[in-house]
C-alpha cells in the first residue's frame, strides 16, 4: 500500500493575536518571533499515515511538500517520525489552494499511491479545499474529517468525525482523505537517533513549473486587503483576598449583570 | 436576471435552522447586486411544496427542488454532480454553501468542476461597484481578509450563525419548481457508511444551550471535567472544551469548540483553563458575554472577557457553584 501526505510548513499558528503582524504590501504576515511548523492538522495526517502502515504491516508512507526551497523542515520532520520518502516541490511565492491541489495531482501522477492524506485546512490561510480539490483533480472520491484509517481487503475503512460521534465508512482505493483532530491522532515525537538519521536521509527535488508543464490554473480569486480586526472588551478583573472571596464576588457580579 | 444560489442540502432530515441564516445572507447580497435569491433544495422525501414555502417564507423568490432516494446521504461524491448541473442550468452569479461538514466537503470539489474560484468561511459580503467581496476571516482569526472571486459563479462557503435569518413572513410568495432532469446515478457513491455511532452527550445541547462552561488544557484531566459539569448543572448549562482538551482525549470531539468545533452563540460563555487562542475564540465571537477563569493573569483569553478571575479554576469553581445557587434561590 503507498501512502502520500500532503505536508504544509506555515508560521506557527499559536502565536498570540497579540503578536501578529501583516506586510499590507505583501498581504502576508510578517514573521517576527513566529517559528515554522507543520500545519497542525497536517502533522494529524503524517499520524493517521503512520497508524495505516503500522496496521496493515506493510506499506510506504510518502510526505510531499510544496514551498520555497527552504522549505524541508516539515520533511525532515516527516522523516524523523519514518516516512520512507520525502518530495519536496519548490515553488516560489504564494501558492493558493488551486496551484496547489494542481501541483500535488501533478506530483501524485508521478508516484505510486493508493491513499492521499491531507489535513483538513492548512493553519494559515484556513480555506480548508486542498484535500477535496485535489479528488476532483485526480477523479477519485474523498472522505473529509477523517481521525483513523486502516487497509482492508482491498479498501480502506476509516472513522469520519460526525456533529456528535462518528460513522465507520468504506472507501475503495484510491482515494483522497482529510483529517480532522482527536485524541488518537495526535504526532508522535521521534526518537533522537531518527532525527539524526532524517538529516542525512535524502529528499527528493521536483519544480512544480516542470510538474505542471506550463500550466498554470487560476484560482480566479484575489485578496484585496488583508487586515488585523480590532476587538474591544473591557475586561472586569475580580480581585479578592483569596479565592473563595474572588468565586463569591464573581457570583455577585455574574448576578448583578444578570448574566445568570 | 442574475441570481444568488443557496445551497440548502438537506439529506433526509429537513431544512435546519442555519440554513435560514445563510439564506438570510443570500437574500441581503442580491438585494444588493438586484439579483434574485434562489434557494436549491437537494435530498430524498422532501416535501417540496412545505419546505419550499419555508425556504420562500424566509427570503428566497425562488426555490429549486431535487428529490431522489439516492440523496438520503449527503455524499460529496454524488452531491457533487448535481450541484454542478443545478450551476449549469441556472447560471447563478454567486453561490453559497453553509460552511459545515457537507459545505466544506462539497464547494471547493464544485468549484473545480465549474473551473471558477470560492472563499470559504465567509463572515460578511459587500457590494461594492457591482462586486462581491467578501471578508474571510484568516490565520485563525487573528486576520481578516477581503476576497473578490474573478469568475462567474463565485463560490463561497458562509460560517454558520454569522447571518441573521430574515423575518419570516408567510406572505412572500414565489414559485417553487421540482427540477426533474437531474440525473442522479447509484454508480457516483463511491463510499460506504458501515456504522453510525453516537456519542453520548451529557446535558444540554452545546448548540442550544443559553450558557456554557467550558474546559481547556488547565483543567488537567478527563475526572477533572466533573467539576464542569457540575456547575453547568447548577447554571443548566451545556458543557464544551478546546481542541486541547479533544487532544488530549479527556473529552468527545463533538464538545470542541471553535474554527473547526462548534460554532455557538451562548448568551454566557463560561472558558475555565483555556487560554484564548484566536482558533478557540472563533468559535464563540457571537457569545455575548465571555467569563474567564484562569490561573494566567497574563492569558490573551481576558482581552475577550466581560469578567474575568485569575486564580486555580479548582479553588473557583466549587465555591463559585454554591454561591450561585444561592444567589439564584432569591
Ligand atoms: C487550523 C486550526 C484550527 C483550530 N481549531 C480549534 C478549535 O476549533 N477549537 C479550539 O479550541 N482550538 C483550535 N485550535 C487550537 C488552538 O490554536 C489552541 O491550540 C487551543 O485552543 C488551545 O487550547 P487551550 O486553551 O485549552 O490550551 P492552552 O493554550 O494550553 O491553555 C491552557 C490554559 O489553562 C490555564 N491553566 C492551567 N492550569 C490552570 C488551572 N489550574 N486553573 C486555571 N487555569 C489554568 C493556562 O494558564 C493556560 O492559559 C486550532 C488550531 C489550528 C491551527
Amino acid at each position: 500500500m503507498n501512502i502520500v501526505v500532503c505536508l504544509k510548513q506555515i508560521l506557527d499558528p499559536e502565536i498570540p493575536a497579540q503578536d501578529f503582524r501583516i506586510d499590507q504590501e505583501r498581504k502576508e504576515p510578517t514573521q517576527g518571533n513566529a517559528s515554522l511548523v507543520i500545519s497542525p492538522f497536517d502533522e494529524n495526517a503524517l499520524e493517521v499515515a503512520l497508524q495505516m502502515r503500522e496496521r496493515a504491516g506493510e506499506g510506504r508512507v510518502t510526505a510531499i511538500s510544496i514551498g520555497s526551497s527552504s522549505g524541508t523542515l516539515a520533511l525532515r520532520k516527516a522523516l524523523a517520525v519514518k516516512a520512507d520518502q520525502a518530495v519536496h516541490v519548490a515553488a516560489e511565492g504564494t501558492i493558493n489552494s488551486f496551484t496547489a491541489a494542481a501541483i500535488l495531482g501533478a506530483a501524485l501522477k508521478k508516484l505510486e499511491f493508493d491513499v492521499v492524506l491531507c489535513g483538513r485546512q492548512a493553519g494559515d490561510w484556513d480555506f480548508g479545499v486542498v484535500g477535496p480539490l485535489l479528488a476532483e483533480s485526480l477523479g477519485i472520491p474523498c472522505v473529509p474529517f477523517v481521525t483513523e484509517a486502516s487497509y482492508a481487503g482491498g479498501a480502506i475503512q476509516a472513522k469520519r468525525q460526525t456533529l456528535d460521534g462518528y460513522d465507520l465508512v468504506k472507501a475503495p482505493l484510491p482515494v483522497v482523505l482529510t483529517v480532522t483532530n482527536a485524541s488518537t491522532n495526535n504526532l508522535r515525537y521521534p526518537k533522537v537517533k531518527d532525527v539524526m538519521m532524517a538529516d542525512r536521509k535524502e529528499i527528493l527535488a521536483w519544480e512544480a513549473a516542470t510538474l505542471l508543464g506550463g500550466e498554470s490554473p487560476d484560482a480566479s480569486i484575489e485578496v484585496r486587503d488583508l487586515f488585523i480586526p480590532v476587538h474591544k472588551v473591557e475586561c472586569e478583573l475580580i480581585e479578592g483576598d483569596n479565592a473563595t472571596e474572588k468565586a463569591l464576588k464573581l457570583a455577585r457580579r455574574m448576578r448583578e449583570l444578570k448574566l445568570v | 436576471m442574475s441570481s444568488v444560489l443557496a445551497f440548502c442540502l438537506a439529506g433526509q432530515g429537513g431544512v435546519g435552522r442555519n440554513y435560514l441564516g445563510l439564506l438570510g445572507g443570500a437574500s441581503r447580497i442580491a438585494t444588493a447586486l438586484g439579483s434574485e435569491t434562489h434557494a436549491a433544495l437537494l435530498g430524498s422525501d422532501i416535501d417540496a411544496q412545505g419546505a419550499g414555502q419555508e425556504l420562500l417564507a424566509y427570503g428566497a423568490d425562488r426555490v429549486f427542488c431535487v428529490n431522489n432516494p439516492l440523496l438520503q446521504e449527503v455524499d460529496s461524491d454524488v452531491y457533487v454532480r448535481v450541484a454542478e448541473q443545478v450551476c449549469r442550468k441556472l447560471q447563478p452569479r454567486l453561490v453559497l454553501f453553509l460552511c459545515d461538514d457537507d459545505g466544506r466537503a462539497l464547494a471547493p470539489r464544485l468549484a473545480w468542476r465549474l473551473g471558477t474560484g470560492l472563499t470559504t468561511d465567509c463572515t460578511a459580503f459587500d457590494v461594492e461597484d457591482g462586486v462581491i467581496v467578501a471578508l474571510k476571516p484568516v490565520f485563525g482569526g487573528k486576520a481578516l481578509a477581503r476576497v473578490v472571486c474573478k469568475s462567474q459563479p463565485g463560490i463561497a462557503t458562509v460560517r454558520v450563525r454569522s447571518m441573521e435569518a430574515l423575518a419570516r413572513d408567510e406572505a412572500r410568495s414565489g414559485e417553487i419548481t421540482v427540477l426533474d432532469d437531474i440525473a442522479v446515478d447509484a454508480s457516483w457513491k463511491k463510499v460506504e457508511v458501515l456504522d453510525r455511532v453516537k456519542e453520548e452527550v451529557k446535558g444540554i445541547r452545546l448548540e442550544d444551550a443559553e450558557v456554557v462552561v467550558s474546559g481547556g488544557r488547565g483543567i488537567g484531566g478527563a475526572e477533572e471535567f466533573a467539576a464542569l459539569h457540575d456547575l453547568a448543572r447548577k447554571l443548566g448549562a451545556g458543557v464544551g472544551a478546546s481542541r486541547a482538551a479533544v487532544d488530549e482525549g479527556w473529552v468527545p470531539a463533538g464538545m470542541q469548540v471553535g474554527l473547526t468545533g462548534k460554532m455557538i452563540g451562548p448568551s454566557v460563555y463560561i472558558a475555565v483553563g483555556i487560554s484564548g487562542a484566536s482558533q478557540h475564540i472563533a468559535g464563540v465571537s457571537n457569545a455575548k458575554n465571555i467569563i474567564a477563569i484562569n490561573s494566567d493573569p497574563d492569558a490573551p483569553i481576558f482581552r475577550y472577557a466581560r469578567l474575568g478571575v485569575a486564580e486555580d479554576y479548582r479553588t473557583i469553581l466549587p465555591a463559585l457553584g454554591k454561591a450561585l445557587e444561592e444567589l439564584m434561590k432569591d
